[in-house]
């Protein structure tokens, strides 16, 4: 006797069809292992509140703010939100 | 060959702009003037300009190309890989952006008591499946909404304007030029820019010659919808719209119509989780063709996974708090997508230029 589980399974199966979610050749193995790998490492180091002290925004900060700036009329800068 | 119309093109890209744009913009906005607010979210059409100047040139340059593989085209395997990551990290980046937005207003508006990781975890899964089925499917779901938009916001909007007090906007035009122009930067550089997403979509348009007129027609009718908002907003809250986060938001809390119809923000908060997920699916589109792209790949379907997985870690890990989203946006977006969708696409069209008028010279002196 067939169980649920299994009917479930092949009901998702049949609908989402996941076996084409997976890579075929090398090269795109390559890219899905280092997506997959930075995501799961984002997602442990935001778990463990692993936030360096000079972090990606700040570096997004330190690197656009100027031009930010500039677009924003100049010598007076951003003002403070 | 799925080939999405110039009226599902233009609805996708308005509800693109204006998916977090009604959410964040008038805040934004709120912050540098009142009196001159209702003429900043115009700066909308200043982002839309640009964007179909670089449109123009795209869809003459590299006909049927996205902009990762004009990238690869035009400066070869490596370096246009290169730019190609470059275009990935924005793409990412934005991906994060929208889904923290979307955590951080539905977590305040309607599930305070769910952790806004599996609000955005629920969110990308939605989006990441809406990826899979492809851009045709997409486009579809951006005109099922239109309905709900349709009916649903001016009604909102009307039953809000009985509320409506002008005296904020008095004296007319009363704020010094730079503060207005200081408030337009966000719609135009943040928000505007963002229409360049749409060279990402070209081998899929049935008509890419009239792309730069859709974003034109796109970024019109976002602009008008957006002070439209910006200036109700500001004639109903007045002054406190500066120190609120979603001013929209309250807004339409305001709304009370004799004694039992109020709370109408569930609307509202309804009509944005479905326009934030329509986004976050056509950037996760974009994405996913530079992934195809940079990985020279003919298959796309193995993408929204890893994609979905990667945006919504950085989601989270990115921005702690509403306050880290807004100061990303205002201090450094305008900046990175200036560089990004203006700059960095105009060299590398300058660069195809060149390359097309050395081919035309070598040709001419060899048939000399």
């Amino acid at each position: 006797m067939t169980s649920v589980w299994a009917v479930l399974w092949a009901i998702f199966g049949a609908v989402v069809d996941v076996r084409r979610w997976v890579p075929k050749s090398w090269r795109e193995w390559v890219v899905w292992f280092v997506l997959t790998a930075l995501a799961v490492g984002v997602a442990v180091a935001s778990d463990l509140h692993l936030w360096p002290p000079l972090g990606p925004l700040h570096l997004f900060d330190l690197a656009f703010s100027g031009p930010s700036s500039w677009l924003y009329g100049g010598r007076a800068g951003l003002k403070e939100t | 060959m799925v080939q999405v119309s110039r009226y599902q093109l233009i609805l996708m890209l308005i509800w693109t702009v204006l998916g977090t744009g009604i959410v964040t913009m008038p805040g934004t906005i709120a912050q540098f003037t009142l009196r001159d607010a209702w003429i900043a979210g115009f700066g909308l059409m200043l982002g839309a300009g640009m964007c179909a100047v670089i449109a123009l040139a795209h869809v003459r340059l590299f006909p049927g190309r996205t902009l990762t593989q004009a990238a690869i085209d035009a400066l070869g395997p490596v370096i246009g890989r290169a730019y190609g990551i470059w275009f990935l990290a924005y793409g990412f980046v934005t991906l994060a952006t929208i889904g923290r937005e979307m955590s951080a207003f539905i977590g305040i508006s309607v599930l305070p008591n769910t952790p806004d990781f599996l609000v955005s975890a629920i969110a990308f899964a939605v989006s990441m499946y809406l990826t899979y089925l492809g851009i045709e499917v997409v486009a579809r779901v951006n005109e099922f909404i239109l309905p709900l938009a349709a009916v649903v916001s001016p009604v909102l909007f009307l039953l809000a304007a009985r509320l409506f007090d002008p005296s904020p906007f008095l004296p007319f035009l009363g704020d010094p030029a730079v503060d207005a122009w200081r408030a337009a930067v966000v719609p135009a550089f943040a928000y505007g820019l963002e229409f360049s997403i749409a060279l990402q979509w070209v081998p899929a348009l049935r008509t890419p010659r009239t792309l730069p007129w859709d974003i034109v027609i796109a970024g019109a009718i976002s602009a008008v919808a957006l002070s439209t908002l910006v200036t109700l907003t500001v004639g109903v809250l007045g002054e406190p719209a500066r120190y609120l986060n979603y001013p929209v938001l309250e807004l339409v809390r305001a709304i009370r119509q004799g004694k039992f119809v109020e709370r109408l923000d569930t609307l509202y908060v309804m009509g944005v989780a479905i326009t934030l997920v329509l986004k976050l699916a056509t950037f996760q589109l974009a994405v996913g063709e530079a992934v195809k792209d940079v990985s020279g790949s003919r298959e796309r379907t193995w993408i929204p996974v890893p994609v979905a997985l990667l945006g919504w870690s950085l989601s989270n890990y990115l921005f702690r708090n509403v306050f880290d989203v807004t100061n990303f946006i205002v201090r450094a977006v305008p900046g990175y997508f200036f560089t990004t969708a203006v700059l960095l696409p105009g060299v590398l069209y300058g660069i195809r230029a060149v390359q097309t008028v050395g081919a035309k010279r070598r040709r001419a002196l060899r048939d000399t």
